[in-house]
């Protein structure tokens, strides 16, 4: 059963309506609703939305939880503890730099809310060369497997439309 | 002209430096209360969206 970790590029695109990924981010996020496919965010993007009121004010924070709220997209909680230690985990385990920090949180979250995808415009971030070296640690870990992806791909993938 | 209430991906990108910076200084712990903080501030906003759906309607 398929269930899909949105980072926060792909909430960001939908509380834009100016944004160049909010045509497809609706239309993704309506393909999914459509197939009774779960979305969900994670505590990352808790840290995320205060550091965006911190920098950009209360306005457009709240954009970002409205988008959320509209699309009905779970926030999901997770143990604390356990998200950090599969975050030193990939860390142990040369995954990424420390620079990666929040990104990695996204990784962690999305492998133990045992999402199958997770979907972000953020290529830099997230791509097939670090979601293989995730994969490995996760693997080691008896964690999910993740399918990393933007939200062209992985409609296809789960042939959504 | 009024600044844009719209985050962009450029910023986001921001943020997450930024994020990845500050929680690289913290202990574990610290870590951990940063985010119990965080989720209060997202539960607020959360109650503030809502209530002002509701006086929109």
């Amino acid at each position: 059963m398929a269930k899909v970790y949105l980072d926060t590029s792909v909430i960001i695109a939908l509380a834009n309506p100016e944004d160049s990924f909010h045509r497809v981010s609706l239309r993704f996020i309506r393909g999914l609703q459509e197939q009774r496919i779960a979305s969900v965010v994670g505590p990352p993007i808790l840290l995320e939305v205060t550091k965006a009121t911190q920098r950009r004010g209360l306005k457009s924070a709240l954009k970002i939880v409205q988008a959320i709220d509209r699309y009905r997209i779970e926030l999901a909680t997770l143990d604390l503890g356990q998200l950090l230690d599969l975050v030193n985990r990939y860390f142990a385990y040369k995954v990424a730099g420390t620079k990666y920090r929040i990104d990695l949180l996204h990784y962690a979250s999305a492998t133990l809310l045992n999402c199958s995808h997770l979907v972000s415009w953020d290529k830099k971030h997230f791509n097939q060369r670090i979601a293989e070296r995730i994969n490995r640690v996760n693997s080691l870990s008896s964690l999910i497997t993740l399918k990393i992806g933007d939200p062209i791909h992985t409609e296809r993938s789960l042939k959504l439309g | 002209m009024a600044r844009d209430e719209n985050i962009t991906q450029e910023e986001l990108l921001k943020i997450r430096s930024e994020l990845s910076k500050e929680l690289g200084k913290m202990s574990p712990s610290q870590i951990e209360e940063y985010l119990e903080a965080a989720k209060e501030v997202y539960m607020g906003l959360s109650k503030m969206v809502k209530i002002l759906e509701t006086v929109k309607a």
